[in-house]
Order: structure tokens, then C-alpha cells, then sequence
């Protein structure tokens, strides 16, 4: 047995290995490609529709869903194919129509390089790039440890026993990040990327096709959901309807992660990288279709889990359930699949984190080279590429370092990252392509509400607020747990009490009353009629590009 | 079919996703080759009329 086990677990780290490898020559080739500082923020804006779709689609997607969406999947049941329909539907369709083209247009006319910047040409005043390149800058770092720290499920269960896997897994992460982004820039992201995202639909595939056959295909699987409503005392079908047992969670999730896409600097740059307007175009067909497959199966197998640990293995069901369900698709994986097959998808699901957090690097690391030390120092661009760089070379360490330590402070940020950047760049984003009457105070006060808005929800009423008190050494008042549990809608259906709301729900909401009025009431500060007839002009002409 | 199976509110979803990537795929489609489909539709007017 512990032979066996020492077997796969070199079989595993040899496959990592190797594929890590992969990445690493990858970005060494990329390297000829990335000389300008716009090679290496924007690949040169020579991206076809193929490698911008699924570029796209592995910056949307990564261990993040396959692990984390399989947690909340053994949870909620069924519903969760919805989720997977509204984020190809609003996260990717919706966007690519209407916003991509515009956005490639206005970040081609202005020669922006990142999102802070292209927010401060539209408004016209460049302390709006320093205001939202600092909250980038923080929140993409705390994001990125908390793709590091998905690693440590994954990693846990199949590598039981190895207390170090999860501290050399970090570690090998780390050090290949920095040495890919050190020379291979977004050129050598987006061709990884399309590997990785082939090794993915294969992978997540592959574990949905073994399961639903363990399970003896889909009337014996809805039979075993039926049961486990039964002997667990749910309501009949609540694991197989909309919403079901996720209740106003999954209608919460379905808006945060379809329209959080909206406020992501890293998935809006994907369209400066676009070659024409057409590969947008070709993009969102490749894209529409990766994703969707990728999201069913991935939100499948967490229900599968369940069904398949139900029937086959009952004292692993109640560990997972222990565990909430964090540990349902890795365990899963290992039930299913032969060992090689784990292998690859274990080490492609690592590639996965360390391909989203690359972006999330290069984004993090230019707020600070471009977006602060350029506009300040006035320095070129060259000069800009080389503190890039090192600026990639230390925010790996810290949150390489973060990620070993789990500092409480960091866990209970990190669901809160994705909220506080979509507070200050999702509504002036979206409304600058749309609407002339934006002006440049609306976009720095909005954001500041907003983010405040978020800050105040997430430690008053939400589920973490408790962790981020404790991090101070206070303790979570009662009157503020009851306000939490308060019902305000009770439906038939669900319920929705103040806690289970979402900050980012709250502070969008906030931010897309204030931006509007803020503007209004300011209209003094708004651009001139001329830029604004010339950018709105640009954006006209680029929606009939052919 | 998978409708025999699962609960219409699951299935529902499930082909609001089909149509999204078919609505992505006309859209593109159509965009591109406007021309050569209405060609296609049309029948040429006949010469002289």
C-alpha cells in the first residue's frame, strides 16, 4: 500500500514536473516576441480569435472553478447549472458583444496599455489612474494568494501524508512564475494559456464521463440525489431545482461571478491584446463554446460527488460533507479516474492557477510600474518593462509567502477582492463606453463609496465579518449577527436575510445610482464636446469594422 | 433526451446556455457574411426587367 502510494506519488510529481517544464520553455520562447513594453503588457495587440478566446476562457476560468465551484455544487445541488449559463451568457456573451469592440477601439486610440489607464484618457484626468491602480494593486495581490492557496486542497488530498507538497507546490509555482514573467510577458501567457485550456475541457470532461458511468448514467444518478434528499431530511427536490437548497446564494453567486467579469482588469485587457475587431468576434464563438462546456461539466462533477461517494463509499461522503464539500472534485478525481489521468489534470489544474495568476501578476505589478511610477517619473518606456518586471518579481514573493503563512486577515479578504475591484472600475468602465455625461469626479467619488459601501457590508452583515473582527482582537458584536439573520424577503421558495447578500451586489447597486447623479450634479468636470464626439466617433467606427 | 431526466428549471438552463453559443454563432456568422447569405437567399432579377 504505502508502495502503491509513493508510486503515484512520483508519478504525480513527474507529470507536474514536466509540464511546469512546458510553461517555463514556453515563456523562454516567447521571449523573441516580447522586446517593447507593449509586447509584453498587450503581446503587441497580435492576438488572433482563437488564442483571445480561449485566453479569455482560462482568465475566467481556472481551479478556482473546478475545485471551489465543486464545493459549492455538493451543496446546492443541481441549480448550479445555472450559474454555468449566466456566466457564458453575461460574463462572456454579453461582454464580447457589447463591450469588447469598444473597448479594443478606445485602448488602440489612446495607446493604453492597462485598464487604470484607459479609465483616466476617457475621463480625462490622471488621478483617476492612480486612485484604481492602488485598489488594483492591493486587491489583485490578496487574489493572488488565494489562487495559491487553492492549490493547498487539491494538493492535500492527493498527496496524503506529504505535509511539504503544498509548501514545494507554492514554491515551484513562485519560482516558474517569476522566470515566465521575466521574459515571456503576455506573449508566453496566451500560448500557454491555449494549451491549458485544452488539457482543461479534456480533464474536467473526462471526470464527468467516469462518474456519471459510476453512477450508473443520469435516472440512477437523479434516483441517489432523491435519496440523499430523503435520508437527509431536505426538502423533496431541492437538489435537482432551481434554486433549490443554494436558495438566494445562487442567485447571489450567478450575479457576482457572471457580472464581476464586467470589473476585472484582467479579463477587459484580454481585448486589448486583440489583433482586429474580427478575432473579437471569432473569439466569442470559440470562447461561448469552451466555457459552456467547461462550466456544465465543472459544476456537474461537485453533484456528481455527492452521488457517487453516496452510493459507493459512505465514510468518505461524511468526510466531505465535514468538510463542507471543499474537498468534493479532487477526491472525486482520484475515485474515477486512472492514476495518469490524475496526473495530468492535477498538474494541469495547477498550471490553471498559475496561468490566471500570471495575469493577475502582470496586471498587479503595471498599476504600480505604469499607473504610478511612469505618470509620476515621467520615465520611458523601456525603463517602465524593466520595473515591470521587477515589480512582478516581488509581488510573486509576497504572496507566495502569504500563501504559506494564511495569515486569517488574508483568507477573509480574498473573497472580498473581486467586490472592491469591481466597486471603483466596473461602473465608470461600462458607462464610459455607453453614456457621454460621465465626468472624472463621478468616477473618483462613485469608487470611493462603492469600495467603502463594500468594506462596511462585507464587516458588518456578511458570513466572514466574524474572521475580519477576530483579526483585531474584537469580538463580533451580537446586535450586528441578529441584523445579519434578519429575513427580508421570505418567498416560498427562499429566503433572503441582509447577510446572505453579497457585498458586491450592494455596492454595485450604490455605485450605479451615485455615478449617474454624481455626474449630474458635476457636469462642469465633464470633457470636452470635441473628445467626447471624437472617442464616441471611434467607438461608432470600430462597431462596423469589418 | 436529456429532458426525460432532469427537472424543466435544470434543463431550462441548461439550453439557455445552447442557444447563448448558437446566438454567439449566428451573430458572428451573419456579420461577416451578411452579403454572401442574403446572394444566397435572393433570387437575381432577371436581365432587362
Amino acid at each position: 500500500m504505502l508502495n502503491q502510494l509513493a508510486g503515484l506519488e512520483i508519478l504525480y510529481w513527474t507529470v507536474i514536473v514536466i509540464y511546469l517544464a512546458f510553461l517555463a520553455i514556453a515563456g523562454w520562447l516567447a521571449k523573441k516576441k516580447t522586446k517593447t513594453l507593449k509586447d509584453y503588457m498587450v503581446a503587441g495587440r497580435k492576438i488572433g480569435p482563437l488564442l483571445l478566446g480561449l485566453s479569455f476562457g482560462v482568465t475566467y476560468f481556472s481551479a478556482v472553478l473546478i475545485v471551489g465551484g465543486g464545493q459549492f455544487a455538493w451543496n446546492w445541488g443541481l441549480s448550479v447549472i445555472w450559474i454555468a449559463t449566466i456566466d457564458v451568457l453575461i460574463g462572456v456573451f454579453i461582454i464580447f458583444v457589447l463591450f469588447g469592440p469598444k473597448t479594443k477601439a478606445l485602448g488602440e486610440h489612446f495607446d493604453s496599455l492597462t485598464v487604470p489607464q484607459l479609465l483616466s484618457k476617457r475621463y480625462q484626468d490622471p488621478k483617476i489612474q492612480t486612485f484604481t491602480s492602488v485598489v488594483i494593486l492591493f486587491f489583485e495581490t490578496v487574489y493572488l494568494v488565494s489562487i495559491f492557496m487553492g492549490l493547498s486542497i487539491l494538493l492535500s488530498v492527493t498527496f496524503p501524508g506529504n505535509p511539504y507538497a503544498y509548501i514545494i507546490a507554492v514554491t515551484i509555482c513562485a519560482v516558474i512564475t517569476i522566470f515566465y514573467l521575466n521574459v515571456g510577458g503576455s506573449h508566453g501567457a496566451i500560448w500557454t494559456d491555449a494549451v491549458e485550456s485544452v488539457i482543461m475541457l479534456v480533464g474536467v470532461s473526462l471526470i464527468f464521463f467516469f462518474a456519471l458511468y459510476a453512477v450508473g448514467g443520469f435516472d440512477s444518478f437523479l434516483g441517489t440525489l432523491g435519496d440523499i434528499e430523503r435520508s437527509e431530511g431536505l426538502k423533496p427536490g431541492s437538489l435537482k431545482v432551481f434554486p433549490g437548497a443554494g436558495g438566494f446564494g445562487v442567485i447571489g453567486y450567478i450575479l457576482v461571478t457572471s457580472f464581476g467579469v464586467w470589473g476585472m482588469p484582467q479579463m477587459i485587457s484580454r481585448f486589448y491584446t486583440a489583433e482586429k475587431q474580427k478575432s473579437i468576434r471569432w473569439g466569442l464563438v470559440i470562447v461561448c463554446i469552451w466555457a459552456f462546456i467547461i462550466a456544465l461539466f465543472a459544476w456537474f462533477n461537485g453533484v456528481l460527488a455527492r452521488a457517487y461517494f453516496w452510493e459507493h463509499d459512505r465514510s468518505t461522503y461524511y468526510d466531505i460533507a465535514a468538510a463542507k464539500g471543499e474537498t468534493a472534485v479532487p477526491m472525486l478525481m482520484i475515485a474515477v479516474l486512472p492514476p495518469i489521468l490524475v496526473a495530468i489534470f492535477l498538474a494541469a489544474v495547477l498550471a490553471a492557477s498559475l496561468t490566471t495568476g500570471e495575469k493577475v501578476i502582470l496586471v498587479a505589478a503595471s498599476g504600480f510600474s505604469i499607473d504610478v511610477y511612469q505618470v509620476k517619473t515621467g520615465a520611458s518606456d523601456d525603463k517602465a518593462l524593466h520595473i515591470t518586471k521587477i515589480a512582478t518579481t516581488v509581488l510573486v514573493v509576497i504572496a507566495a509567502i502569504l500563501a504559506l503563512l494564511k495569515p486569517a486577515m488574508v483568507l477573509a479578504l480574498c473573497m472580498f477582492a473581486w467586490s472592491a475591484m469591481a466597486a471603483v472600475i466596473l461602473i465608470p468602465y461600462i458607462f464610459g463606453l455607453v453614456w457621454k455625461g460621465g465626468t472624472k469626479k463621478a468616477v473618483m467619488w462613485s469608487g470611493a463609496v462603492s469600495l467603502l459601501s463594500a468594506i462596511l457590508w462585507f464587516i458588518l452583515f456578511r458570513p466572514d465579518a466574524p474572521t475580519a473582527w477576530g483579526v483585531f482582537g474584537l469580538t463580533y458584536p451580537k446586535a450586528l449577527r441578529d441584523i445579519a439573520a434578519l429575513r427580508i424577503i421570505p418567498t416560498p421558495w427562499f429566503v433572503i436575510s441582509i447577510g446572505s447578500i453579497h457585498e458586491f451586489i450592494i455596492s454595485q447597486l450604490i455605485a450605479i445610482i451615485a455615478f449617474p447623479v454624481i455626474s449630474l450634479l458635476t457636469r462642469g468636470s465633464k470633457p470636452s464636446k470635441e473628445f467626447l464626439n471624437e472617442i464616441f466617433g471611434v467607438m461608432k467606427k470600430a462597431k462596423t469594422e469589418e | 433526451m436529456i429532458n426525460e431526466y432532469l427537472h424543466w428549471s435544470i434543463s431550462l438552463g441548461i439550453w439557455v446556455g445552447i442557444l447563448t453559443i448558437v446566438a454567439a454563432v449566428l451573430l458572428t456568422v451573419w456579420k461577416y457574411y451578411k452579403k454572401e447569405i442574403l446572394n444566397l437567399v435572393k433570387k437575381k432579377p432577371k436581365e432587362g426587367a
